[in-house]
């Protein structure tokens, strides 16, 4: 395990202990990993947790990281992606709780407002796969590469989804606006 | 994303993908994408911020390197339960260790292996474990009684000897119970009688049979028993063996086949065992009886005044009295074979042994450590063989509950819409 953890990184990298490049990686990652995680379930005190479920498994495993497999990054988030996911299979046996609270930050003028809302509104209409593929991309700011390790497809097909995700919202904010 | 099919994206798409990643890379791109540029601004922008508080706390525990007791102490003292009433509380579960159910499978295979492995020195090593102190008591009782074993054996030349030893012993432990025919009372309370035999094949070290031999003879006769009858041959050859047709007090039975189990490696051993109580009750009922009579006709004959009823009690007096003699011969006989547990005991020439024989030389040594090596591969070959099967029954578990657990998450995000 030892070669796999050095072997894929920069030399840099290689330096640093495991549980120095862990924590470079939650400096790096935390707001990410948790505005991806916020988009899966949607509500923020859920997300809370999980994000902190996912950093406190990636401390405790970060053993079995294979830099073969994938990048840091990647793997990090394929932890808190199943945290998520277990989560969702939790919330199934009860009432759904969605309604992730709207963005804080002031507009700067009313068109940006009507603008976002309609954004909202198109990304609360497309799938839950959808959902995560654009919080990947635009919120995580994963390439397709590292979306594809994460959500285990192949990066041509990760190519295809996004863009008909991205018609598909650009259509739904074109017809409501 | 797996339902997606992997269709091919037109040109244009491609361009519009490029458009979004050059964007995302803080690139200018055409006029053309100025909407989808506006797109990928207003969805980086969507994202969600994690609160202030949240951040702090986050960052104490990732300086304390996640400790998970200290995570889960801070949620329970600090910070406002996150789950609402009637929900389970999202938690870190345990995730499958492959490694664990793998470490499993071999202690699992070792446990059955190790015994196989060695079960051919089982015997032996048990009668080990227990045969010092009884070798050392029967070495002081041997003092007591050297001329036996000094009389019985015949260490002379390559010949064969066949010497039977015919003294038995006038009785045994609990032969004055039996002797004269105690009564019914004793007869009820007595415990069964049961006879025993045992055969008990040691392999030796060739060099060793004449030696042995002679430490059968003592060990025997420190316990108590006798040799019947022996043959032993040693050859110059190296090549031989020995017998012997032991008596062994049946109370000392356990400890003297440890002793004697000491002395090579155990190749067999067989016990017989043989409940004849019903067969003694019966004799000492006869032989009551016939004391009864006996007693009656000499009562008879002093009371008798007639010369030929004299004659009569008399001869069958005689053929009381002779019917008396041979059950208490049987009786005896019978006895002495409960008190007494035959052992058939033979000594067979092994070189394997010979290391075992206090062969402190070089060569020995060698030996014993090939010995040693085979045993360990051989123990390692059957868990090898135990490991296999059970280790890919591991893994197939271990492969479906994956499969199972990965379908269930995917399966929770199509259903969480």
């Amino acid at each position: 395990m030892a070669a796999t953890l050095t072997s894929g990184l920069t030399a840099r990298q290689s330096a640093q202990t495991p549980q120095q490049r862990l924590e470079r990686l939650y400096r790096s990652s935390r707001d990410d990993v948790y505005a991806y995680v916020a988009a899966l379930l949607r509500d923020r005190q859920l997300a809370e947790d999980v994000t902190a479920i996912a950093f406190e498994r990636a401390f405790r495993r970060r053993g079995l990281f294979d830099a073969r497999r994938g990048t840091e990054r990647t793997w990090l988030f394929g932890i808190a992606r199943n945290a998520a996911l277990d989560e969702l299979r939790r919330r199934t046996r009860h009432s759904p709780h969605p309604v992730l609270d709207q963005h804080e930050s002031t507009p700067a003028h009313e068109d940006a407002v009507i603008g976002r809302t309609l954004l909202q509104q198109a990304i609360v209409g497309v799938s839950p796969r959808e959902r995560e593929l654009i919080a990947l991309k635009f919120h995580a700011g994963l390439s397709n590469k590292e979306i594809a390790r994460v959500i285990g497809v192949s990066e041509s097909n990760v190519g295809t989804a996004l863009h008909r995700t991205i018609t598909k919202l650009r259509k739904a904010c074109d017809e409501d606006g | 994303m797996r339902t997606a099919r992997n269709e091919k994206l037109s040109t244009a798409a491609v361009r519009e993908l490029e458009a979004i990643d050059a964007t995302l890379r803080g690139e200018s791109v055409d006029r053309e994408h100025a909407r989808l540029v506006a797109l990928v601004h207003e969805l980086q922008e969507s994202r969600a911020q994690p609160a202030r508080e949240f951040v702090q706390t986050l960052d104490a525990r990732a300086a304390r390197g996640f400790d998970r007791e200290a995570g889960a102490q801070e949620r329970l003292a600090g910070r406002p339960p996150r789950v609402k009433p009637g929900r389970r509380p999202a938690r870190a579960k345990r995730p499958p260790r492959p490694l664990l159910a793998a470490g499993l499978a071999a202690a699992l295979a070792l446990s059955v292996a190790v015994p196989l492995a060695v079960s051919g020195h089982k015997a032996a090593t048990a009668r080990v474990a227990q045969a010092p102190a009884q070798t050392e008591s029967a070495t002081t009782l041997t003092r007591r009684a050297p001329a036996r074993a000094a009389n019985t054996f015949d260490t002379k030349g390559p010949a064969t000897t066949s010497t039977p030893q015919a003294a038995e012993p006038s009785s045994g432990p609990a032969s004055a119970a039996a002797a004269g025919g105690s009564g019914s009372t004793a007869a009820a309370a007595a415990p069964r009688q049961v006879e025993r035999s045992t055969t008990l094949a040691l392999g030796v070290a060739p060099n060793a049979i004449q030696s042995t031999s002679q430490q059968v003879f003592t060990l025997v006769s420190g316990f108590g028993g006798y040799v019947r009858q022996s043959n032993v041959s040693a050859g110059s050859s190296g090549q031989g063996g020995a017998s012997f047709d032991l008596r062994v007090p049946s109370a000392n039975l356990s400890n003297a086949l440890a002793a004697l189990s000491h002395l090579g490696r155990v190749r067999s051993e067989n016990d017989t065992t043989n409940d004849v109580t019903e067969q003694f009750d019966s004799l000492r009922g006869s032989l009551a009886d016939l004391q009864a009579e006996r007693s009656s006709l000499l009562k008879q004959l002093a009371a008798s005044s007639q010369a030929q009823q004299e004659a009569t009690l008399k001869d069958r007096l005689r053929a009381v009295e002779t019917h008396i003699s041979e059950l208490r011969g049987q009786l005896n006989a019978l006895r002495n074979r409960v008190d007494y547990t035959s052992v058939a005991l033979t000594l067979t020439a092994e070189a394997a042994v010979a290391s075992k024989q206090g062969d402190l030389t070089p060569g020995g040594a060698a030996r014993d450590a090939g010995q040693v090596l085979q045993d360990a591969f051989a123990v390692l070959v059957i868990a090898a063989a135990a490991s296999v099967p059970i280790g890919a029954l591991g893994l197939l578990a271990w492969v479906a509950l994956s499969s199972t657990r990965r379908r269930a998450r995917e399966q929770a995000l199509d259903t969480s819409a």
